[in-house]
């Protein structure tokens, strides 16, 4: 539970994990009385206003296929032992595998004069791991997650684990790649780090304001070609980083960060909203209620286009398939590209070759792999779960996705 | 605008009742003033070869 | 919420007696209950230093976890099963803990004892700020350590101003008060409070119509251990040598860490340092190790300085030390790698039941062994020096790493040339092979060791 009061300039919050109704109340009248003392005190700073709100009385819940609370326990337990009991099966060389079942539900209400929000959100994930052993006693993996607002999520077919299973075997004679610049296909898994680590936080509004970002350069101004389109989206239905409204009331509705190559407007919180004069976005978020909330991501992704990953692939003579990452930093202030944990195969005259290459880094200039784009496919993918951090803090649960690019140039390392 | 279910429990009701009159005492000289209330509870089971793990 | 007591510790007894009574009636071998209680107290400072939010919270956070043992074809058996409690209802927790006991039935770990108070002598260390505890505890409440923060929010904007072709864009300054107390029932009960105040600076240098930033943060435990005058500038002169880099070229050869580089590789996150991570007994029992008790962690022939790495929770006032772990089990300073040869587990009791070891207590400052050669003789040209990672994330298994630099130095004819960009990657295990250590040390939250560190050969990328 939290309480917010704005004095003009800047916003007080209070927040507490364990009170009565009457306790609140009372919590409420200290505080308000904090917060007229701190303004009595203090000299005035820099007049910002809020933008004006409207009327909004509104309850949202999830839709899950199955309730994950109907199902029994021993449901859930079996479902892990027996995946894992197929991956192990699956091959001798296995040293280990892990099977992860997590289940979330949310409930937030939002209050203030104009507005009483609520919201039940319920999510499933599952994460497949299988461990595998080098010949020279190095331990490597592959991992896969899958994200569904209930229970439907562990409906993964038999033929998914064991493509997952046969990985983690290739990847076990997997080398290091020389470090150099390439084409590439990059997976909705890749593609959705890039556009989540690599653009969308240069989009916050809150490091715009604090000049931390080199996209105020590019607000309004082309950056790739008119076939690539970036949306940030809490309001796609069933994702790792969805919900109904922000943490600070607004409604959720996407947001194009990037509309037919020319870059589009900041998301926002309600703070830096207020001190850029910007529309307000639904990305006013907080880790909990003992945290800031600042200007976040949920679901992000490149919009589909007409390609087809098959003829990408085609089309390179020499060059490589970017399968999935570990995560990335962000580099806002220089556009600047790192992603690591890469797993890539050698793509050669148009075809895969087998040949994997394990612990791939990714890094360059952002505007430059945005321009070097030459396909997005028509297929689109925004599958796992996601925790993304505003530096090494705050965490907020994300996901990221959508088509195989085909990028000319990218420095792989 | 997503789609309102307005099926709400006793849990959001009671949050809902309490949040506004907090609101209504913050608001009292405040030019704006919000209240939020956040409640998670987690299920994570795990299996792998040090045995099956549950966590309610 | 309407269930849910102003005060807290009444439930924190209820939660223990309806443990007890199930103990009691034999329906749970053991249980333990995890306490977590924090004030916190954080300003936000956004572009011009203009104050953008002042917070304060209290949150508690109770686990409780219930154990039961069994026997299944022959083989015992531990059910462990954890939960959170989120309100003071009796029923419901009556209710959460028969759920628990149901869920241990499901599990199927190999048996192990939880540890008795024998393992709980956890040593009295100086953990928390007693500037920050009076601030908090005399009568000024909240206003008390906020203004503590705000004089230093002041003494940080001030210090900026001194210098020229740089601004101060965002500050957030945090301070918190956080008391743990693990009790089980076969007689532990431990506790400790500690403090940490955590600073984060959004620093922009500017020459003409050319921006750069470097976005620095740090952490101790003590208010008086922030040296304003050396963070500001350190940091004003890395954000002006970011603004005068230009991207690096393609190398091969000696790398040397420096600065923030060095927490950052041997201490990241500490879960993820492989070097570390090999020393875990769950790594171990799960036959997923390298290192062999008694042998050498890098394999075939080593050149340069071998690693000793010590694991040290005891070094007061750091935020990185702690009194027990998770289980209660008493900190203690333990030698893991001893110049080369691996010599201790970090081990849970659960694992140290299962390798029939002793449990190691929590992780805590990482601290590396002293070298043979000086930090100047380190620098022997041609080398790349890595003074800031963007972020360090080895693979803890493989030790496989690509790792983007935020700022590098080429030390070549006699230059120190700035770079930024391009990734250094490699493998820990074999850039251990041939590693020089300085002879100089220092100690900073999360690492104590050599002030750098020189590997004859890594790669770093750039352009041809």
């Amino acid at each position: 539970m939290k309480f917010r009061i704005f004095d003009g300039q800047a916003f007080h919050e209070h927040g507490t994990s364990w009170t009565t109704e009457d306790g609140l109340l009372q919590q409420a009248h200290t505080f308000a009385r904090h917060v007229a003392h701190h303004i009595a005190r203090h000299k005035p700073g820099i007049a910002v206003a809020l933008p004006p709100e409207k009327q909004l009385q509104h309850d949202f819940s999830s839709k899950p296929l199955i309730d994950p609370a109907a199902v029994p326990l021993a449901d859930k337990v079996a479902f892990c032992t027996t995946t894992y009991g197929k991956i192990m099966a699956s091959g001798k060389e296995f040293a280990n595998a892990k099977v992860v079942l997590g289940e979330f539900s949310e409930v937030k209400v939002f209050a203030s004069k104009h507005k009483l929000l609520s919201q039940h959100i319920t999510g499933c994930r599952i994460v497949l791991m299988p461990l595998v052993k080098t010949s020279d006693g190095d331990t490597r993996y592959h991992y896969e997650s899958f994200f569904k607002p209930g229970y439907e999520v562990t409906h993964v077919s038999d033929e998914k684990i064991q493509q997952i299973a046969a990985m983690a075997l290739r990847i076990k004679d997997a080398k290091k790649i020389s470090p150099g610049t390439y084409e590439a296909v990059l997976h909705p898994y890749v593609s959705g780090v890039l556009a989540h680590e690599s653009f969308g936080h240069g989009m916050e509004a809150d490091t715009i304001y604090k000049e931390r970002a080199m996209a105020k350069e590019y607000l309004g101004k082309r950056i790739a070609s008119s076939s690539v389109s970036i949306v940030e989206n809490p309001a796609i239905e069933g994702k790792h980083g969805g919900y109904f409204f922000d943490d600070e009331g607004q409604l959720a509705t996407p947001t194009y960060l990037v509309k037919a190559g020319i870059v589009g407007s900041p998301i926002t919180d309600l703070s830096s909203a207020a001190r850029m004069h910007l529309q307000r976005t639904a990305n006013g978020r907080c880790e909990s209620f003992d945290h800031k909330s600042y200007a976040r991501m949920s679901t992000i992704y490149f919009e589909a286009g007409s390609g087809s990953k098959d003829a990408m692939i085609a089309s390179i003579k020499d060059g490589y398939f970017l399968y999935n990452t570990g995560g990335g930093m962000e580099d806002p202030k220089g556009w600047g590209v790192q992603i690591q944990g890469i797993l890539a195969e050698r793509i050669k005259n148009g075809k895969l070759t087998g040949e994997l290459f394990y612990e791939v880094g990714m890094t360059g200039f952002l505007p430059s792999i945005l321009g070097s784009i030459a396909g997005i496919s028509k297929e689109f993918l925004v599958e796992g779960v996601g925790s993304c951090g505003k530096g090494h803090k705050e965490w907020v649960r994300v996901a990221d996705g959508g088509p195989y690019l085909h990028v000319k140039q990218v420095e792989l390392s | 605008m997503p789609s309102p279910t307005n099926d709400t429990t006793a849990e959001i009701q009671t949050a809902k009742r309490a949040l506004q009159q907090a609101i209504a005492i913050l608001s009292t000289e405040a030019r704006y003033a919000d209240a939020l209330y956040l409640s998670t509870t987690t299920r994570r089971i795990s299996k792998n070869k040090k045995g099956a793990a549950t966590a309610a | 919420m309407t269930t849910i007591p102003p005060l807290f510790y009444p439930t924190l007894e209820i939660a223990r007696s309806l443990l007890a009574r199930a103990r009691e009636e034999k329906k749970a071998a053991d249980w333990k209950l995890a306490h977590e209680h924090t004030h916190r107290w954080n300003v936000y400072y956004t572009k011009g230093a203009e104050l953008e939010d002042v917070l304060q919270s209290e949150r508690h956070d109770l686990t409780a976890t219930a154990y039961v043992k069994q026997g299944k074809s022959g083989k015992r058996l531990m059910g462990e099963s954890s939960f959170p409690i989120l309100s003071n209802n009796e029923n419901a927790i009556r209710q959460q803990i028969q759920d628990a006991l149901f869920a241990c039935t499901l599990t199927d770990k190999e048996d192990f004892d939880i540890p008795d108070d024998s393992f709980a002598n956890a040593p009295a260390i100086e953990l928390a700020d007693p500037e920050i505890i009076a601030a908090a505890s005399d009568g000024k409440g909240e206003n008390g350590v906020h203004t503590l923060l705000a004089e230093l929010g002041e003494r940080f904007s001030g210090e900026f101003k001194k210098y020229g072709g740089v601004k101060l864009n965002g500050m957030e300054i945090h301070a918190s008060i956080t008391e743990r107390r693990v009790l089980n029932s076969k007689g532990v009960d431990v506790h400790q409070k500690a403090t940490e105040i955590y600073i984060e600076t959004v620093i922009t240098a500017v020459d003409g119509k050319r921006e750069s930033e470097f976005f620095p943060a740090m952490t101790v435990s003590r208010l008086s251990d922030v040296d304003v005058t050396a963070f500001v500038k350190k940091y004003v002169t890395f954000a002006k040598d970011v603004l005068s880099s230009s991207p690096p070229c393609l190398f091969t050869g000696a790398v040397v860490l420096s600065e923030d580089a060095i927490p950052d590789f041997f201490a990241p996150r500490i879960d993820d340092a492989p070097l570390t991570a090999h020393t875990f007994g769950s790594t171990h029992y799960m036959g997923l190790a390298r290192y062999e008790k008694g042998k050498q962690v890098i394999p075939g022939k080593v050149q340069g300085d071998k690693i000793t790495l010590v694991n040290d929770p005891l070094v007061p006032l750091n935020p990185a030390s702690q009194r027990f772990d998770r289980d209660g089990i008493a900190a203690r300073r333990q030698v893991l790698i001893d110049k080369g040869i691996f010599v201790g587990f970090v081990a849970s009791k659960r694992f140290a039941d299962y390798l029939k070891i002793q449990p190691s207590g929590p992780l805590g400052v990482i601290e590396l062994g002293a070298g043979s050669k000086t930090v100047k003789e380190l620098y022997q040209q041609p080398c790349i020096e890595i003074v800031s990672f963007s972020s360090f994330v080895p693979n803890s298994l493989s030790g496989d790493f690509a790792a983007e630099i935020r700022l590098g130095y080429l030390h070549k004819d006699g230059q120190k040339l700035p770079f930024k960009g391009g990734m250094v990657s490699g493998n820990v295990f074999e850039a251990f092979a041939n590693v020089y250590f300085s002879e100089e040390t220092i100690t900073i939250p999360d690492y104590s060791g050599p002030k750098a560190v020189r590997f004859e050969k890594l790669t770093v990328s750039g352009r041809e």
